[in-house]
């Protein structure tokens, strides 16, 4: 965790500093901050990952939800990632679009999901 | 993946900035489009690569 606070206020300033002479440079050092950051926490989101695969096999869910669960972090993530990056270098029309299309595809992923819902009320009400 | 990426980057930004600037008062402005130029490419090809790591390993980790 040190290391990731340490590493981004690093970043932020050198993307201040860069940001009056060349203001391009900026964004590249946030994009690699970025990264870096990331790259630290992925083996932490892996192992909760883990854990819960190992807890769903106690509880009765079905697999497919879990991995209906897996895929909407992981959009959620990618889609704010991306979109604030486009919100940093002032595209703010590209990010809307980004988050847009995030949520339409979490949308998409999690219709199996409503409708098995939809039948087990039925089966209940029948 | 080391820390090594944000300060070389930070360091290529600075001396493209700088060289710009000299390039720029001595009356060579194409030359200074050049170099900026050249610090981009040089930029984008140490990133490209990390950025296409992060996107595999979202792909496999969340299984997308």
């Amino acid at each position: 965790m040190f290391a990731v606070a340490v590493l981004g206020i690093a970043a932020m300033l050198l993307a201040v500093q860069l940001r009056e002479m060349k203001n391009e440079y900026s964004l590249y050092v946030a994009l690699g901050a970025g990264i870096i950051i990331f790259s630290y926490g992925v083996d932490k989101l892996s192992i909760v990952l883990e854990t819960i695969e190992k807890l769903q096999g106690y509880l009765m869910i079905p697999s497919a939800y879990f991995g209906t669960l897996v895929k909407m972090v992981g959009i959620t993530y990618l889609s704010e990632f991306a979109s604030s990056l486009c919100r940093d270098g002032g595209q703010q029309t590209i990010a809307t679009q980004i988050e847009m299309f995030g949520k339409l595809s979490i949308l998409a992923v999690s219709t199996p999901v409503i409708l098995a819902l939809f039948e087990t009320i039925e089966s209940l009400l029948s | 993946m080391t820390v090594s990426l944000i300060f070389k980057i930070a360091a290529v930004g600075i001396l493209v900035s700088v060289i710009g600037q000299v390039l720029k008062h001595s009356g060579r402005e194409e030359h200074a489009f050049l170099t900026s130029l050249a610090g981009l490419i040089l930029v984008l090809f140490w990133i490209v690569p990390y950025i296409y790591d992060l996107f595999e390993t979202i792909k496999s980790l969340f299984s997308l």
